[in-house]
């Protein structure tokens, strides 16, 4: 071949490669035209696919000419999702509909102008009345409303390994304190079993450990109080809660930061150690995972006032200018739909935002969730993104909490964290 | 002869040659020349753009800057995190290129060496290189964890309790959970440098590190093994004949003879490990995350988490840059050096 005829091969080759790239890209955008709705979340475990099943089949019955398109990232708790969406975002490629939290992160999106207003939705479906006040403002942004509530999580609660506690001769009822926990931990530990389950490799185990005993301590008026500014992280009280927070960490399986925190709930199952703070997706785990009956097997208590519900919920969006809007709308309606949310929770462990769903089919554990949902104090979650300040205080508490495992210095937490409120207004 | 051939006539028909060949070198060259300079340095000045902005955001891309302009670098300076990140760095490329090289240099003469099934043995030591990051780093999560594994390994041993006989405690490390720093300078450091006060860790060797390197170097040490390997069959048979006939025999070959003729395989494969080292995530990401007070962390998990989950894309951008800085600083004097040579 001469020098000529293989630069016009090189030349075709690249042409050709452009001519398919063209042609694959093609249908995608042709076809937006029609029906079709991206959602895009990161829910790709057995669990959590087969919960995510349900509110696309709850949309397909509502809207039978929608063909929905699963755009679920894995890994990362959503970081790895949250990562591919940022770059969609700008490169103005906007699905549809995408999952997120209230509070900080959504408030981040709005302020990227990135989604629409679902105040309509709400006043035509009068879902102002059925999801409780608490949620509605986690989501309310400049007097407007910007996502849907499919579950929330209990944070707050603590798990027990019932037989342990038989050996040991203690019990729980269905809200405990600090002195009592300390209490139970003296008399495990007196009979040689570990009284915590940590599984701290990701540090927001620890991070929800503390957060639960600090909401136990300080209530949920003190809670609202520190992540507003109100309350400082450098009082007394919160010194105190650190200080039991660092004598907990002496109660903990040896190995916590080799595990994580479906790890430390199999720990608790197999009877390793006796409790572990963890939220009710642990519930899902211990029953379906390690086949342990509720109340049988395994006992569940509050740190502090049991009427307090510290949230962790999953949200969907409507996206700005995404290729389908009458599609995301009707998503968004399809997912509020009692049956929908019945279907869902159940699968996911967690408990109905609507409080008009009838969960008399749940088991024991959900029904009381979805009680307290109701008529409980409900508190965000700041170690799971709930609460309204910004993403990056999150982040500070993460790494406050990583930094406090290593110097148990109740002093330098509180200054660091009184810093990241003030800098995240 | 050499007149002959360069008659007028030829020069023209070469001149012409050369004159076709570089548009269509150039033609060839395009392609490639395009994608780097948009992928490569386009997006490395829209880093730039976001590092130095205050509030860029994927949906919203604001490029106002911030006043004073390296605010978003300052910030990152007294960040806590961010300076244990840039210790871990400094100590885990030290420890891991010390071990890897030195290791994969022994590797690499006992295989050479080898009479018999030496391919089978340079597979054997090359293997761990072919796996990848995130499948190595959990085996040695659970190998290192202080439960099982290696401290298992010790307990049965007996190693464990014989060091107990010598010392009066038991020989069962916290390896990653390790929350130790030795050999902290930072105090020393705020005393002597103006403006020390800003160091807020303990720059020291922070024992966690220490597993993180061992596994580092178990799955790149077989890469500066193949390295070595090359090097030495590049020494021919009459340099060795040459240095036993001068006398120098056994160690005396290898310091005197093979390790100042293997400096520039050993020269390429540092250079590589640190870009490397540099850039080290996924291994500790799967194997120890932060590790208890960022002994563990590294800039490119504060990187990822900074941008996704605190959502300051323009910190994170800013930590992102210090990263290229750092690489450039070892591979922009490789090439430097490396040019020349090659074309002379």
């Amino acid at each position: 071949m001469s020098r000529k005829q293989v630069a016009t091969a090189i030349v075709a080759v690249g042409l050709a490669a452009l001519g398919a790239s063209v042609a694959s890209s093609s249908p995608n955008k042709g076809a937006a035209a029609g029906g079709k709705l991206e959602v895009f979340s990161w829910w790709t475990s057995g669990s959590e696919n087969a919960a995510l099943q349900q509110l696309f089949k709850a949309t397909k019955q509502a809207n039978p000419e929608i063909q929905i398109v699963n755009a679920a990232v894995a890994g990362g708790a959503g970081t790895n999702a949250k990562q591919v969406l940022a770059t969609r975002l700008g490169g103005g490629d906007i699905p549809e509909t995408w999952q997120t939290h209230p509070g900080g992160e959504l408030a981040d999106y709005v302020a990227q102008g990135v989604l629409e207003p679902l105040d309509s939705l709400y006043a035509v479906n009068g879902w102002r009345k059925t999801v409780p006040a608490a949620l509605i403002k986690s989501m309310t942004y400049n007097g407007h409303i910007y996502a849907v509530l499919v579950n929330t999580h209990r944070a707050n609660v603590v798990w027990y390994n019932k037989a342990l506690f038989k050996r040991a001769g203690v019990t729980l009822g269905p809200s405990t304190t600090w002195a009592k926990l300390a209490g139970v931990a003296t008399s495990l530990k007196g009979k040689g079993i570990t009284p915590l389950c940590l599984g701290d490799k990701d540090i927001w185990t620890a991070g929800q450990l503390l957060e639960e005993m600090i909401v136990g301590q300080v209530g949920a008026s003190g809670w609202t109080g520190l992540l507003n500014g109100s309350v400082k992280w450098s009082s007394p009280q919160v010194a105190a809660v650190v200080g039991h927070f660092n004598t907990a960490l002496g109660w903990t399986n040896s190995d916590h930061k080799s595990q994580d925190w479906a790890g430390a709930v199999g720990l608790l199952a197999s009877g390793k150690c006796a409790m572990n703070v963890m939220g009710d997706w642990a519930y899902g785990e211990l029953k379906v995972k390690w086949k342990q009956v509720d109340g049988k097997d395994f006992g569940y208590t509050i740190i502090g006032n049991p009427s307090t519900f510290v949230t962790v919920g999953d949200a969907f969006v409507v996206g700005k200018g995404s290729k389908n809007p009458a599609a995301a709308q009707a998503w968004a309606k399809a997912i509020m739909s009692p049956q929908a949310q019945l279907a869902f929770n159940r699968l996911k462990g967690s408990a109905p935002v609507r409080s008009d769903v009838n969960v008399s089919s749940y088991g024991p554990y959900q029904r009381g969730a979805a009680k307290v949902l109701a008529k409980g104090v409900k508190v965000p979650s700041l170690i799971h993104g709930q609460a309204s300040v910004k993403a990056s205080v999150g982040q500070a508490y993460s790494d406050a909490v990583t930094l406090l495992e290593a110097n148990h210095d109740a002093g330098k937490f509180g200054t660091a964290m009184d810093a990241a409120i003030a800098a995240g207004k | 002869m050499p007149d002959a051939v360069t008659t007028p006539r030829v020069v023209a028909c070469r001149q012409r040659r050369r004159r076709r060949r570089v548009p269509q070198a150039a033609l060839l060259l395009a392609p490639s020349f395009l994608i780097v300079s948009i992928f490569v340095y386009v997006f490395i000045a829209y880093t730039v753009g976001v590092a130095l902005s205050s509030n860029w955001k994927p949906g919203k891309a604001d490029f106002s800057t911030t006043d004073p302009l390296y605010a978003n670098f300052d910030a990152l300076i007294n960040n806590g995190r961010f300076q244990a990140d840039l210790r871990n760095t400094v100590v885990f490329t030290l420890f891991f290129l010390t071990l890897s090289v030195v290791a994969g240099f022994f590797l690499a003469v006992l295989v050479h060496n080898l009479l018999w099934a030496r391919g089978f043995f340079r597979g054997l030591f090359l293997l761990p290189y072919a796996l990848s990051f995130i499948a190595t780093g959990v085996v040695w999560r659970w190998l290192f964890n202080p439960e099982s594994g290696i401290n298992l390994l010790l307990r049965t041993s007996g190693v464990s309790s014989a060091y107990q006989h010598l010392t009066g405690h038991a020989l069962q490390p916290d390896w990653t959970s390790s929350p130790v720093v030795v050999g902290d300078v930072s105090s020393l450091l705020e005393r002597i440098i103006p403006g020390g006060h800003i160091i807020q860790v303990q720059l020291g060797i922070p024992l966690a590190l220490v597993a993180v390197v061992l596994a580092a170097s178990w799955q790149l040490m077989g890469f500066a093994m193949a390295m070595f390997l090359a090097g030495l069959a590049s020494i021919p048979e009459d340099v060795r004949e040459a240095s036993m006939i001068d006398g120098a025999s056994g160690p005396r070959y290898y310091v005197s003879v093979v390790i100042p003729l293997l400096r520039p395989f050993a020269l390429t494969t540092v250079v590589i490990l640190t870009h490397v080292a540099l850039k080290m995530f996924d291994l500790i990401y799967a194997m120890s995350g932060s590790g208890i007070g960022f002994a563990t962390d590294m800039p490119g998990i504060f990187v990822y988490e900074t941008m996704f989950k605190a959502l300051q894309y323009n910190i994170g951008a800013a930590a992102s840059l210090v990263m290229l800085v750092l690489v450039t600083l070892v591979v922009v004097p490789y090439l430097a050096r490396r040019g020349p040579q090659e074309t002379a």
